[in-house]
């Protein structure tokens, strides 16, 4: 196995309530290969969605450490943060989240980065091309079947060639076609030597991923 | 930043309607400005005119007036060099504003068997900065202005001789009946009473009007009697306490509701302006939990709406200050009919609309930015 893309030693979160004090993750000890594609499962409310957002920097531990590509991601700034989330990762989300009032090409290029230019464009359209969406690239997401706005979501998160991938139940909302589509454009950008990680209580990302993980409680308690 | 300004043109085309709604409560406030600034310097000229015409407010006589007989004969018996009102006009004035100066030399005269009182009076002095027709009337050097009852018991008109003592001079007005007694003065230029009189280059009055521009606490006759007194100790001023009075109440009532209504609208507008913000970052909170994940910082999401409300702003005063504008032009002269010429088009203002109304938006969208700024991306896509 190579050096862990991913890297994060007891890492805990934990949310006030009123009802008291939840534990979204309990000293969570997780390394994720470069180039590999891993899938965590576990019924709602384990902590999956907790620990792809902390992973991602978008959600500070309370405690434990997040190593991304060798950098400590909660050790930088609040806009090294930014940069390291808009250079090095993709996020997709289970409810697509595209802004409503862009077409499905400038909610791609939402992405860019500034420095990107015109070759922004191009990759975005080439994207868009490779997913299917080529006739799709001035249509609305509420034009678009829900396939399509995961796929346009998709080429989003893979724009600015992220080292991971980071994606919530990205096959939540889609049929069985639709969601197996997905997982071999994941499992694509996987060959391509990007990192995937994936959280899901669907089976249909296990025929993909080369590791699997069970949560349960704020907890990873087996590896497979 | 051109991203985030597309963003911010795409999403106030989607939103159109929260960005109208936004925009009118702008341009609502901005027209009412607009409108009320462009139609307030025709109200000023109006009301200085309508006080005007009720008459001076002060009178500077000399110090050893016997009061009794000033109030009784209606002007000092005694007298002081005519100089005076130029040593006002001049002083270094603190308290003291004058809008119009007029030495005036009067005295009693006798025509026709019965008395009359002769007015001399010098040309008006308007301060510096007020500009406009001073106050009264002017009389031309050899001529006379006759009140009613002088004109009319002696039977004569425009146009014909009158001697005083001894010299002739051409009745250039009869005035109409006043029912005060002013019927039964003569008026004359200064020099011409002075000779008639025998008082070269004597005054027994100086007649003011000051605008008083004091607040309502102050007492303004004792300000401005030390002030006074201290460039003319020879003078004594007396304020016609009814017409100064008519007049500051005037002045300070406008102020006195201006001063109430503009925070009024101003915080009205800014509430609506914030809420409708408020509910727009609300609205997008996914939006910016995306934003946050697709690697935009704080200064992004805070232009984003801060860009909003600028947009916002310029609509607003575009459409309020036409709007204001054009409710001036063509209510206000109905309204101040006699200053109507005064009401413009102030291109000025527009431009100052342009300006402050996009920074006023901004402003009263801080707080909302500020949630959109601090809000925490991870609480609304774990939500989701």
């Amino acid at each position: 196995m190579s050096d862990p893309m991913i890297q994060c030693e007891q890492l805990t979160r934990t949310f006030r309530t009123r009802q008291g004090t939840v534990t979204g993750l309990n000293e969570v000890d997780l390394g994720v290969s470069a180039g590999s594609f891993t899938c965590i499962r576990g019924p709602s409310g384990c902590g999956k969605t907790t620990l792809l957002l902390t992973l991602g920097g978008m959600l500070r531990p309370s405690a434990g450490r997040v190593r991304l590509g060798g950098r400590d991601v909660y050790a930088l700034s609040s806009g090294g943060r930014a940069r390291l989330r808009a250079e090095q990762i993709g996020f997709v989300f289970q409810m697509f989240h595209l802004v409503p009032y862009l077409s499905v090409l400038d909610n791609v290029l939402l992405a860019a980065t500034e420095t990107a230019g015109e070759e922004a464009g191009a990759r975005a359209k080439s994207l868009l091309e490779e997913l299917g969406l080529g006739p799709r690239l001035t249509h609305r997401p509420a034009q678009l079947s829900a396939g399509e706005r995961q796929r346009t979501a998709l080429a989003r998160a893979l724009l600015n060639r992220p080292a991971v991938v980071l994606a919530d139940e990205p096959t939540g909302n889609l049929d069985p076609d639709n969601a197996r589509e997905v997982f071999q454009h994941l499992d694509g950008y996987r060959r391509a030597g990007g990192t995937v990680l994936v959280v899901t209580h669907g089976d249909t990302a296990l025929e993909f991923a080369d590791r699997e993980l069970r949560m349960k409680a704020g907890r990873i308690l087996e590896t497979q | 930043m051109k991203t985030m300004l597309r963003l911010i043109l795409r999403e106030v085309v989607h939103r159109r309607w929260s960005f109208l709604l936004s925009a009118l409560g702008l341009a609502a406030t901005t027209g009412l400005f607009v409108a009320f600034f462009v139609t307030a310097d025709a109200a000023q000229r109006e009301t200085v005119r309508v006080m005007r015409d009720i008459g001076f407010n002060l009178r500077l006589i000399p110090k050893d007036t016997d009061m009794d007989r000033f109030w009784a004969a209606g002007f000092s018996d005694r007298t002081m060099p005519e100089a005076r009102v130029r040593q006002l006009a001049e002083h270094d004035r603190t308290f003291f504003t004058y809008n119009h100066l007029v030495a005036t030399l009067q005295g009693t005269i006798e025509l026709g068997g019965h008395p009359a009182v002769l007015t001399g009076l010098a040309p008006a002095i308007t301060s510096g900065d007020k500009k406009g027709r001073p106050m009264g009337f002017t009389v031309e050097p050899g001529t006379l202005q006759l009140g009613w009852q002088v004109a009319a018991r002696l039977g004569v008109k425009r146009g014909d001789k009158l001697a005083l003592r001894g010299r002739e001079y051409q009745v250039a007005r009869c005035l109409v009946e006043s029912g005060t007694e002013e019927d039964i003065r003569v008026y004359a230029a200064l020099e011409d009473a002075q000779t008639v009189l025998g008082l070269p280059g004597q005054i027994n009055e100086i007649k003011a009007i000051d605008c008083l521009c004091l607040t309502a606490d102050q007492d303004p006759l004792a300000v401005l009697r030390d002030e006074l007194e201290q460039v003319l100790p020879d003078v004594k001023v007396i304020q016609l306490r009814a017409i100064a009075d008519a007049r500051a109440r005037q002045r300070q009532t406008a102020e006195r509701y201006f001063g109430f209504m503009s925070p009024l609208l101003l915080v009205a507008c800014a509430a609506w302006v914030g809420v409708l913000a408020a509910l727009n970052v609300r609205e997008r909170r996914a939006e910016i939990g995306v934003l946050r994940a697709l690697g935009k910082g704080s200064g992004n999401v805070a232009v984003l709406f801060l860009g909003r409300a600028v947009s916002v702003g310029l609509l607003g005063a575009l459409a309020g200050g036409m709007l204001g504008m054009g409710l001036a032009l063509a209510f206000g002269p109905r309204i101040f009919q006699v200053t109507a010429k005064s009401i413009q088009t102030d291109y000025a203002l527009l431009g100052w609309c342009l300006l402050v109304a996009p920074a006023f938006a901004a402003l009263a969208s801080l707080i909302p930015t500020a949630l959109a700024v601090t809000h925490d991306p991870a609480v609304s896509l774990r939500d989701e």
